[in-house]
């Protein structure tokens, strides 16, 4: 009678359930897959699993209908016609693996032997499992140009740099067991797509449900704000305001601060002279704080911390030294919150509310118990993520954020805002993976654990020359940079002597002409390499640029032996388990897919660098002996995960191992979900380290025409406008920005016929979110076709979604969507494309860690028939 | 583009690089002690292209350090190498992995493994910076 | 016994997780949607909420599709599941006129979600039975239930928002839930008596 035979009744054969990860958005919780003679016939959530906990969202148990897309790319493409652009049809021509790895290695060896940073390899952030191999592919190679493409610049420089020197994490979140307060600036932890994200939405609904209150500083009404207690339309990029007047009213109006905290775990009491900078110990260098019981100025290291002094004004050495706190506290005094009302049009009245409902909430001064270890307990969180920091000025609009939190010492403790798992002990067994932050000279945090080796604190010294396209040996808080793809990266390059130009560009699964910003100014960048090779699931947009395309394998058919490594990434904050997940292949490859990682070798192997590929493998994965790979033995990827397994937990822990278990799991101890006060580390409330480090660049920079704008390199935050704040051309008065889908991660899922039918219902996943009186006003209606135009006359065209969950002043575009191109049909013309309307320049970059300014003021038109 | 390059060229590569020139780094004839420890060098990646030979080969006192062994390399395979390792005399970039017998080498300023005379140092650059 | 489900709007952020978990549940045809989630929108600007309402068949205890259906195709299980036998249903739609939540659909020829580009493996597998010029919907997962699972929306939810159990029983978790949180019906004035109820957001 019904319909479909069940899964459940069904047996055949071929009818396995195999444990493994997801991939359709960098979050990759853990999944089964159902094969059912050979056919994968469903994807759910691992219940075994701590990442995901056995749900997953839309995206995730839709990720068959990516795998199974009939216009999967399925044999290696070469370019038969020589000119390359938007209008040039490259003529694809399949050929055989032989010939595509035969013609890369021989482009590979030409470049390595002239000079290997002549090679350009960036990845998409979507496939967490690409980072490992193409870091050590790099590295092995030579070259130091990496990048992790538009979803790395987009939200890499500031929330990853800023979460890593304050919480020696790659993110924050709040601690959904015990906080009672969260306040969330731009952005959806819990509430969407991002880091950890299927675990996020299970933790955050049940801290709702147990009465967490929630205020979202947006100006947009969706996701997390749908969900708040109270939602908070700002004007669009003024984030770092609002949050520096709530520290102003906790610190000089109300005066709730944590005391003991600021004296013990940050730079609170150094002191400061003139000069802006410590005052430091003559014979020691350290940093000095006044210790107040003796009435002298003394080593940070000399004096118990509650004897640290925060306050006055003390004659050091023969200079007035203040302690950084104080200089805090007048500083904040600016802002005021009737001055923060003209900026961000929240009222001052509700500024005061908000920043007394955080202080108060913060019970500064409170214990908890938890499984028998007293613990400091601060049940409120400052969140932020991309929306805030997605601007010009994200250092500070991140950093003003977080003060909130150390104000009240609600950083990494119980109820506060937590780093992802920034200390751990390793498992039982093996004591490994083992890392904890630690502290430097100044006593200021430097993270146990990151993504790469580039770590965000300390900075490295600016040098010239720039060794690097995107300008980060000058730049050095810069990670993913700009400038691989900007206008005036001819000028950069000239100005620091960049000694090479770039001539091929590996590409893994990146669709750069959309990801970055505008695709002309894109494209331009991508016409100068001589050599383009794409490894793809479909012909994209940027495929058409490439001179070799690969078929990629999908992640039901790839492997990968630390699917949620490192923990600092996207394993779940807060209580609960380690739990190292892998990924296995659930089907073979179709056609003539390969996977990445086994591209990878081989290439290394034919090009001639294999022992060299080896040892980055080592250092990139930290192998233990006897499990480093030796010489240039021609291992597989598989036998290298293998070996990865058995270094981290044990000689009988290997892959196959892990393929029946698919995953190990250990409970966290209190002391390292709660580190903060078990490791003796400071970190800054004020980045003295700044303004020399401003000074280094401009020095380097300002003799070759670039100028520094000094006020961003100030020790203390400030709220500093976005270019387009300073736009004020008559008739552009819209705020746009664009935000991630709850039902779309970057590009690549609006191939997803399920996904692109949920968001063709949407109201807002491919329209333009406009506020009713503001459409009223300009008598545009609900549905109207309008044209977004910026002043630079970059212009896309949508739908209006008409709606009073926005501010009158911000215009709300989602996800990246608006394909152009045939090789994904089910993509083509769907919603808006967003990023052409940005700049990749200098002038829209931020002069301290290159982040692209990701707002623009536009104007908005009803489009006229027959346009 | 008519940049020079400022990486060895394959000439300078070319050049070869005598073990013997490598002992100690002192000069001859002067006092120096008896190195007693054979240090062999692998240097992948970038690296890879200060030296023609892998290993390279070091002789450095028992009781050198993993330091001095990197100030020894600096020293002989000039300043282009000490710029790519070094953020400031004594201190590798965070992102220059170095492993002394398979163990990676977090203190520059500890000795080498007092049970054996011969070491292997590998060296890497996994520069590499993240985004997303 | 009559099982029923319940959905928590507070704990609901629409991810779509129910809509999808269940196309791949069911291989349901492009346009049938077995689970769906709407969204709306309250209040003025500043105060505003933005609310997702997922919405499935009902599984009325009255259920004026069964009332309609000329043939007996729809009918209701002893356990309170509302299900369409398909060997009866000859595609009249009536049941569809009826039903006050527009929650049936009609399969009105092969379709699959990639067109021209034809069926895939997994439609093949999954989807390919499904028998056209008929009425479709949802019925709480039958088999999966049947084999001791929970229905697919509501074991894959990664907010927990979703609860199913026995409605007649006062114990269960659903019947606690609905009188502790104050479990509603979507339009309750028609009078079907549903067995899906809402937690207040």
């Amino acid at each position: 009678m019904n319909i479909i035979e069940s899964d459940v009744t069904r047996a055949t054969a071929d009818d396995t359930w195999l444990k493994s990860s997801c991939s359709l958005c960098y979050g990759t919780c853990s999944i089964l897959a159902h094969r059912v003679d050979g056919v994968v016939i469903k994807v759910e959530g691992n219940p075994d699993s701590a990442v995901g906990k056995g749900r997953l969202c839309g995206k995730g148990v839709g990720g068959l209908m990516t795998h199974y897309d009939p216009h999967r790319l399925r044999v290696p493409l070469h370019r038969t016609n020589p000119r390359k652009g938007f209008n040039e049809d490259p003529g694809w021509k399949q050929i055989s693996w032989d010939e595509a790895l035969d013609e890369i290695a021989a482009h590979l060896r030409r470049i390595r032997a002239e000079d290997p940073r002549k090679l350009v390899v960036q990845r998409t952030t979507t496939v967490t499992a690409s980072r490992a191999p193409s870091q050590a592919f790099v590295a092995a190679f030579g070259t130091p140009n990496f990048s992790t493409a538009g979803g790395g610049l987009h939200c890499g420089n500031g929330a990853h740099v800023i979460s890593g020197v304050m919480h020696a994490s790659w993110s924050v979140v709040p601690d959904f067991e015990y906080c009672n307060y969260a306040i969330y600036f731009g952005a959806s932890k819990g509430h969407a797509a991002g880091h950890a994200s299927c675990s996020n939405m299970g933790k955050a609904a049940d801290a709702r449900f147990r009465g967490m209150k929630m205020v979202v500083v947006d100006p947009f009404c969706n996701f997390a704000a749908a969900k708040a207690t109270e939602w908070v339309p700002l004007r669009v990029g003024t984030d770092a305001a609002l949050a520096l007047a709530m520290c102003n009213v906790m610190v000089n109006e109300l005066k709730i601060y944590d005391t003991p905290y600021l004296q013990a775990k940050t730079n609170a009491p150094y002191l400061i002279g003139p000069d802006q900078l410590y005052i430091r110990d003559p014979k020691t260098q350290a940093p000095l704080v006044w210790d107040q019981e003796s009435g002298t100025a003394r080593p940070f290291t000399a004096v118990p911390s509650a004897r640290m002094a925060l306050r006055g004004s003390f004659t050091v050495n023969g200079v007035v030294g203040r302690p950084a706190f104080a200089l805090l506290g007048e500083h904040l005094k600016k802002y005021t919150p009737e001055r923060t009302e003209e900026i961000t049009t929240v009222p001052a009245a509700n500024i005061r509310r908000l920043a007394g409902e955080f202080a108060r909430e913060a019970r500064v001064g409170s214990t908890i118990v938890i499984d028998g270890v007293t613990l400091p307990y601060r049940p409120v969180a400052a969140i932020a993520f991309r929306g805030s920091q997605g601007h010009m000025n994200s250092v500070y609009n991140f950093l003003a954020v977080d003060l909130l939190n150390q104000l009240v010492g609600a950083a990494d403790v119980v109820g506060s805002c937590l780093g992802f798992n920034p200390t751990c002990y390793g498992h039982p067994d093996t004591k490994l993976p083992y890392y904890v932050p630690k502290a430097d000279a100044d006593g200021l945090m430097v993270t146990g654990m990151w993504m790469g080796y580039h770590y965000p604190y300390p900075t490295n010294k600016p040098r010239m020359p720039s060794k690097q396209l995107g300008l980060q040996d000058v730049f050095t808080m810069g990670m993913t940079s700009p400038f691989l793809n900007s206008t005036d990266q001819e000028m950069l390059w000239e100005k620091f002597d960049v000694p090479y130009r770039p001539e091929m560009l590996i590409n893994y699964g990146a669709n750069l002409l959309m990801s970055i910003g505008n695709k002309d100014v894109v494209a331009e960048s991508l016409l100068k390499y001589k050599f383009i090779v794409s490894f793809d699931l479909f012909l994209t947009e940027t495929s058409v640029l490439a001179d070799i395309v690969l078929p990629d394998c999908s992640y039901l058919q790839s492997v990968d032996s630390r699917s949620n490594f490192p923990f600092i990434f996207s394993l779940p904050a807060g209580l609960g388990e380690w739990c190292w997940p892998i990924r296995q292949a659930v089907v073979p490859p179709d056609g003539e897919q390969r996977r990445y990682a086994d591209v990878l070798l081989e290439l290394a192997d034919r090009a001639g660098f294999r022992a060299d590929l080896n040892a980055a493998y080592n250092a990139t994965y930290d192998l233990q002996s006897p499990f480093r790979l030796e010489g240039d033995r021609k291992y597989s990827f598989d036998e290298i995960c293998d070996a990865d397994l058995r270094s981290h937990f044990g000689q009988e822990r290997g892959l196959d191992w892990f393929k029946q278990h698919g995953l190990i799991k250990w409970p966290k101890k209190p002391e390292e979900v709660y580190w903060r006060p078990f490791v003796d580390v400071r970190v800054p409330i004020y980045w003295e380290f700044l303004k020399p480090l401003g000074e280094q660049i401009a020095a380097i920079t300002e003799p070759r025409g670039l100028k520094i704008p000094r006020h961003y390199y100030q020790p203390l935050p400030d709220w500093i406008g976005c270019p387009s704040h300073a736009c004020d051309a008559p008739g552009f008065d819209f705020y746009a920005f664009y935000y991630r889908d709850i039902i779309h991660t970057n590009s690549f899922t609006m191939e997803n016929p399920w996904l692109d039918e949920a968001a063709r219902l949407d109201p807002f996943s491919y329209t333009i979110a406009m506020n009713r009186a503001s459409a009223e006003k300009r008598g545009l209606k609900h549905g109207a076709l309008v044209w977004v135009e910026t002043e630079k006359r970059r212009k896309v065209k949508g739908r209006l979604a008409v709606t009073e969950g926005i501010h009158p002043e911000g215009l709300g575009i989602a996800a990246l969507a608006g394909h152009w191109g045939d090789g994904m049909p089910i993509a083509k013309g769907k919603g808006v494309f967003f990023n052409e309307l940005l700049e990749v320049d200098w002038e829209h970059s931020s002069p301290v860690n290159l982040n692209l300014d990701l707002c623009v003021k536009v104007r908005v038109t009803a489009v006229e028939t027959g346009q | 583009m008519s940049a020079t390059l400022r990486l060895p060229t394959a000439d300078a590569r070319s050049r070869p690089l005598l073990t013997a020139e490598l002992v100690d780094g002192t000069e001859p004839g002067s006092n120096a002690i008896v190195p007693d420890r054979v240090i062999r060098v692998w240097l992948f990646g970038i690296l890879s292209r200060f030296t023609t030979e892998r290993p390279l080969i070091l002789h450095l006192p028992a009781t050198a350090t993993f330091g001095e062994a990197i100030d020894t390399l600096a020293h002989r395979l000039g300043g282009q190498f000490a710029e790519l390792v070094l953020q400031e005399p004594r201190k590798t970039f965070s992102h220059c992995r170095i492993f002394a017998d398979g163990k990676h080498v977090e203190n520059l300023n500890e000795a080498f493994e007092r049970t054996t005379s011969a070491s292997n140092i590998e060296m890497i650059l996994v520069m590499a910076a993240e985004g997303g | 016994m009559r099982l029923g489900m319940v959905i928590d709007l507070k704990r609901c952020i629409g991810c779509y997780g129910c809509q999808i978990a269940c196309k791949a549940e069911h291989g349901t045809p492009p346009g049938v949607f077995y689970a769906r989630v709407l969204k709306r929108e309250e209040g003025q600007y500043p105060n505003v909420k933005q609310f997702s309402l997922p919405v499935l068949c009902n599984h009325c205890e009255e259920p004026p599709c069964v009332d309609v259906c000329p043939t007996g195709a729809s009918f209701k299980w002893s356990d309170g599941i509302v299900d369409i036998d398909h060997d009866k249903c000859v595609g009249c739609r009536a049941c569809m006129m009826a039903c006050p939540y527009n929650n049936r659909y009609f399969n009105d020829g092969n379709q699959n979600y990639f067109g021209d580009a034809g069926s895939t493996p997994f439609e093949r597998a999954r989807a390919a039975r499904h028998p056209t010029g008929v009425v479709m919907k949802c019925n709480f997962c039958r088999d999966r239930v049947r084999a001791g699972k929970m229905p697919a929306c509501v074991a894959n939810c990664p907010t927990v928002a979703r609860h199913f159990g026995d409605l007649d029983d006062p114990n269960s978790e659903v019947s606690r839930l609905i009188k502790e949180r104050g479990g509603f019906n979507l339009h309750p004035e028609a009078g079907t008596k549903p067995s899906v109820y809402y937690l207040p957001a």
